[in-house]
Formats: C-alpha cells, structure tokens, sequence
C-alpha cells in the first residue's frame, strides 16, 4: 500500500536515484514508466529541478559553440597529398 | 553546363555587375556506388577525389575539436586519409564509412595528444569531485546554487570557459563529450567510434557534464 503510494506520488525515486537517469532522460533513453517517475520526482523536489535545469543548460551551451571549418585549401592539398603518398614505392 | 559529375553555374549580378562562377555536385554521396569500396582499393581517382571532399568537413571537424594546433590538424586529416585508403580492405561495413574514418582520425588524434604534454589535464579523483553528493538515503547534501547562464558571464564566455574545462577533462570524457556534444552525432555512431558500450558512453558523458557544470558554475559565481 505504502509502495502503491509511493509509486503514485513519485517519492519512490530520491534524488540520487533521479540523478543517475538525468543522462537517459535528456538522451531520451528512459522506458516510459521511468521516465514518469523521473518526472514526478521532479515537479516535486525543487532542489533535482534546478539540477536538471542547469544540466540542460550546460549542454545547450556545448551545443551553441561554432564548429571549426577547414581552410578552403584543405581538399586540394589533401589530394597533392595522397597522390604522393600512394605514388610512393612500398618498402 | 554538366560537367562529368557537376553543374556549373555562371550567374550575373547586375547590382554589383560581378560574375560568379557556381559550382554544384549534383550527385549522390560517393558511398552509394556500389562499387565504391573497390575503387577506393583501386586508387580511383574520381572516387578518391569525392571522398576527400564530402569527408573532409566532418573528419576537420572531429579531429580540430581535440586538437588546437592547425597545422597538426591538418596533418592528421591527410593522414587520416592514408591509412584508411591502405586499410582499407579492414572495413567490414558494419558501420557508416565516415564513422570508421573518424575513428581512425580519433585514434591519430589521441595519439597526437598524448605526444603533448599537459601538467592540468584533470584525473578521475578531480572528476569524482566535481560530482554531486547524496546522503545515505540518497537525498542530495546540499542545495544546488541558482545559477541561470543566461544571466552571469557573457555567453562568448561562458563557451571559452567550456573550451579551457572540456580540455582540462581525461580523454574518455573529452571524447565523450566532444563527439557527442558539440558535434551532436548519435549515441551509437560515438559509441562505435570510441569502441565502446551506449551504457558506457552515457556514464562518461553524465560524469563530464557533471563536472563541466560545476566548473562552470563555480567560474561563473567567482567573477
């Protein structure tokens, strides 16, 4: 009875536990009724919430970062570079 | 005017009276010859020449993501290149070609780290550090500080402080994050690439972000 209701109101995840799927949750790779009970622990401990937050924050922040772009002279030189090397008698 | 396997383009501006000569591929990736992996073997030109160019982008940007130095950048996406056109009878196709390339990118890369000595690079007791603590009965020890990104150091930054940290980070946890944070590629091409479990690749990438965060937020409330 206790562990019905405690399932109900998410309580039977702490915060550790909770944190430990924080990874699965943003990938998406909970299974749905984990990903309920992740939830429910959330909209009831402010604390795994601004965790949560700051966690999303941090990968949205490595998301938002320029990629670096090859010089334009990259591919020609890349291919002067392959025809020499393979043009070369193998020892 | 079709040009073997191109268009080319000729178009006239009349604002600024400027001629531009544009010149589009128009055809399929290169992996979608069939035969492609027999004439990679056979040093085809056309084939080789297409490879270099669909590949280059995402090999540069995989191998310039964990190593700083240009030139050695550049230097290790030719080399890239070698070895996968001398192995290239290793590739069994159980993943995309460009993910086995960036494999072995990755590989010349770690190397090329490790030739480079660092004395900051953090180890797995720093990493454990900048991990969350809980109680016995796994309730956390202490709040979590309110840090809103959006309001403390300029985003610009913010992203330079992620560059120094992600950099300070072991290699597991900098490829982790590298691969799959800032290139964004899937779990189960990173996983390959790295020769590793998804499981496992999610426990490097939660320990990272962990402590990116709480490098982060420590930076960000000391200034």
């Amino acid at each position: 009875m206790i562990q019905t209701l405690k399932y109900w109101l998410g309580i039977n995840l702490n915060c550790k536990e909770a944190h430990q799927f924080l990874t699965d949750y943003v990938e998406n790779a909970l299974d749905e009724d984990l990903k309920w009970r992740f939830e429910q622990h959330m909209r009831l401990c402010r604390n795994c919430r601004v965790y949560l937050a700051q966690y999303k924050a941090v990968i949205a922040l490595l998301h938002d970062t320029a990629p670096p772009k090859p010089q334009p002279e990259l591919v020609a030189h890349t291919l002067s570079f392959l025809k020499n090397e393979l043009n070369k008698p193998t020892s | 005017m079709v040009f073997r396997r191109h268009i080319l383009w000729l178009v006239y501006s009349q604002t600024t009276s400027t001629l531009t000569l544009i010149f589009l591929r128009v055809t399929k990736s290169y992996t979608e010859n069939p035969n492609y992996l027999e004439l990679l073997r056979q040093r085809d030109e056309g084939i080789l020449t297409q490879m270099v160019l669909e590949e280059t982008p995402k090999l540069y940007r995989c191998i310039a993501r964990l190593v700083r130095d240009p030139d050695e950048v550049q230097n290790l996406v030719q080399e890239t290149f070698l070895q996968a056109l001398r192995k290239v009878e290793n590739f069994r196709g159980e993943s995309l070609f460009s993910t086995w390339l960036c494999a072995i990118g990755i590989n010349l890369a770690r190397a090329s780290l490790r030739r480079s000595i660092r004395t900051d690079l953090m180890d797995e007791a720093d990493i454990e550090v900048l991990q969350p603590r809980f109680d016995e009965q796994g309730h956390a020890i202490a709040e979590y500080p309110l840090w809103n990104p959006e309001r403390g150091l300029i985003r610009k930054e913010q992203i330079r402080i992620l560059y120094e940290a992600i950099e300070r980070l072991p290699e597991d946890y900098r490829l982790a994050i590298t691969l799959r944070d800032l290139e964004e590629l899937p779990m189960d091409e990173v996983a390959r690439m790295l020769e590793i479990t998804e499981g496992n690749l999610r426990v490097r990438l939660h320990r990272a972000r962990n402590a990116l965060r709480n490098l982060l937020i420590h930076y960000d409330t000391n200034t």
